[in-house]
């Protein structure tokens, strides 16, 4: 077996090398989807300006990079974007200065979707709750801090 | 991005300070991949524009800095060649600046050098990228720390589960022994993040010649061990 070449952060430069897909993914929701809006925050509830935010959904003929939605989040830490409303499984990949390897976990709309191995005092760090806009679901994704997100070794 | 024991940094690394805010400290979840995970992930050549791996020819004039050619195979644990996979490429000048509006170093900027590309490995898992050789910058981690020259690379794979965001490194770097990013790394597998330097990738009166080989999971890999 040749040996596995080892992660390194993503830094706080890569803004303008990656954003070509940023663009070519970008899209409005469509018929079957809903939206999911929210902010990274490291474990001092700050946000992360400078992190990328990869979804990864079963691809379609519409797409423009597999099912790939790749997302710079905004001055506030901010992010949105756009999932099946029936989707089983979203992939959601987390990248910045800081975080050495990718943080990977999974965004779901209920919380009987996410899988049985995640503790159940911290499921709900999984799920997107619908906000008073139709359409339009809240969660946020935290690195630390006393609900840290659940992230996954698959 | 699949996680193997010692291969990749954890997340918290107490020497490089802001993985104590920003990496996560509870235990993963492990989880067998689902069916998205494994799903092939095709990348339409129309994205790559004709001087997308050769970041000397993206301007009206040359960068400044000594060019450079990068070239490797991508493959898999099991050897295996990971063909037609996308492979981004991004770093700062040879001065040691990004253009990128958060970058604040005080050297200069290149106004022939934007300083990314990409590419896609053909069906062997060759791929190659010329560009030139970047500056050390400084970053302000601790006293006096500098980042040793390297490229970022991002590789797509041919499936998710492939995903690597990593950064390559020089040999003989003297700033390698005082870097904490690189140290991050298990011992055992820091090297494979440092190019070789061959004659015989070297395009003569023109660029050194760098071999720079990547090894991503296996297709089939089951979760590791925890
Ligand atoms: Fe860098």
């Amino acid at each position: 077996m040749a040996g596995l070449t080892p992660s390194q952060t993503i830094g706080p430069f890569f803004a303008a090398g990656l954003r070509w897909a940023i663009t070519a993914t970008a899209r409005a929701a469509r018929g079957d989807e809903i939206t999911i809006e929210g902010r990274v925050l490291d474990a001092d509830g700050k946000p992360l300006a400078d992190a990328l935010v990869e979804v990864w959904q079963p691809a379609t003929s519409g797409d423009a990079l597999g099912g790939l939605q790749r997302i710079a989040t905004d001055a506030g830490g901010g992010f949105r974007f756009h999932v099946a409303r029936d989707a089983v499984q979203v992939n959601v990949v987390v990248l910045a200065r800081g975080l050495l390897k990718a943080a990977c976990t999974r965004v779901h709309l209920a919380a009987d979707r996410v899988p049985a191995a995640v503790p159940p005092a911290r499921v709900h760090t999984l799920v997107a709750l619908p906000t008073a806009n139709a359409g339009r679901f809240a969660w946020d994704i935290r690195l630390g801090g006393e609900h840290e997100t659940v992230f996954f070794a698959l | 991005m699949r996680m193997t024991a010692g291969t990749h940094p954890d997340y918290r690394w107490p020497d490089y300070r802001s993985t104590l805010t920003r990496g996560p400290s509870q235990p993963l979840v492990t989880i067998a991949p689902g069916p998205d995970d494994l799903a092939p992930l095709v990348v339409p050549a129309t994205m790559l524009a004709p001087h997308d791996a050769d970041l000397t020819r993206q301007s009206t004039g040359a960068p400044l800095g000594e060019r450079i050619v990068v070239s490797g195979r991508v493959i898999d644990e099991d050897g295996k060649p990971v063909p037609d996979s996308l492979i981004e490429l991004w770093q700062c000048n040879a001065a040691g600046r990004y253009r990128h509006p958060v970058d604040n170093h005080d050297a200069p900027l290149d106004p022939h050098f934007a300083g990314f590309g990409k590419t896609l490995t053909d069906a062997d898992g060759n791929y190659r990228f010329i560009t030139i050789k970047p500056g050390a910058y400084p970053w302000g981690n601790h006293r006096n720390a500098w980042r040793p020259a390297h490229l970022h690379f991002s590789l797509f794979g041919n499936v998710q589960a492939q995903r690597l965001v990593t950064q390559m490194y020089f040999p003989g770097d003297p700033l390698l022994a005082f870097d904490p990013i690189y140290h991050s790394v298990p011992a055992a597998a820091r090297e494979r993040l440092i190019a070789a330097f061959e004659l015989g990738r070297t395009l003569e009166g023109v660029a050194l010649g760098y071999r720079f080989d990547i090894v991503l999971r296996g297709r089939d890999a089951t979760p590791p061990e925890r």
